[in-house]
């Protein structure tokens, strides 16, 4: 039995743990989307993936630690991301930009959906 | 009939723009009391910065824009706006990523307005 799980986490890391509390419990093939104001918590994890483990800060050492060597999807809601202000292409290549037809996709696909808020 | 009487009000927006009503709302309640020409402190703290950045395109997701309503503050003549400085760099932001002038300020900065404030909102 495939127990594959899609994770949706609507709320920015920074001042809100459902990131890490999803990640912690998340497992190798599982996927992360994030959505609506979730999608704050990219550029922490762009700089969590780019800068060296010296100059990370607490938070994006946690993240890293969590996100770094597993193999874990993670994908945001592109027009999320897009509203806010956010730049695609400022964003860490390991964060895949998905459209709404594609969340849709992903629900099929995974036989579980979780929703951390 | 009474002298006009001015205040000075300072309104602390603390939330992100898109999840809740909240940074509309203080929002207006700024506008309502330019327009009664007292003197405002328009500070933003925390996740309030959001609200600021530039670049958004909230009708994608069937939002307001209220980026063009801060670029019209100082017709109100709502000058005095603030940002807490340690919530832009939290964020992963600077001044150059903000669609008006603000003045970033310390904690203890926005600590001597509320204390020289008459009123003071926070929401």
């Amino acid at each position: 039995m495939s127990s594959s799980k899609l994770h949706t986490v609507n709320k920015p890391a920074l001042n809100n743990d459902s990131l890490v509390s999803c990640l912690q419990v998340s497992t190798d093939q599982d996927c992360v989307l994030l959505i609506e104001d979730g999608v704050y918590s990219a550029p922490m994890i762009t700089a969590a993936m780019a800068k060296d483990a010296s100059a990370l800060t607490d938070q994006e050492a946690e993240l890293k630690a969590l996100i770094g060597q597993r193999e874990i999807r993670l994908c945001a809601l592109e027009d999320d991301v897009k509203a806010r202000g956010l730049d695609p292409a400022a964003l860490s290549r390991d964060i895949d930009m998905v459209s709404y037809a594609e969340f849709v996709q992903l629900v099929l696909q995974y036989p579980k959906t979780i929703s951390w808020f | 009939m009474s002298e006009p009487h001015i205040k000075t009000i300072s309104f602390i927006s603390r939330k992100a723009p898109h999840s809740q009503g909240l940074a509309k709302a203080c929002l207006d309640m700024v506008l309502s009391n330019a327009v009664f020409e007292q003197n405002i402190n328009f500070i933003f703290m925390g996740d309030g910065v959001y609200q600021l950045k530039d670049q958004q395109a909230p009708k994608l997701i069937d939002n307001k824009d209220l980026s063009a309503a801060f670029s019209a503050l100082p017709l109100y003549d709502v000058h005095n706006i603030y940002v807490e400085a340690d919530a832009l760099p939290k964020r992963y932001m600077t001044a150059e990523d903000l669609v008006v002038e603000a003045k970033s300020i310390s904690n203890e900065q926005i600590a001597q307005l509320l204390a020289d404030s008459d009123v003071v909102y926070a929401l």
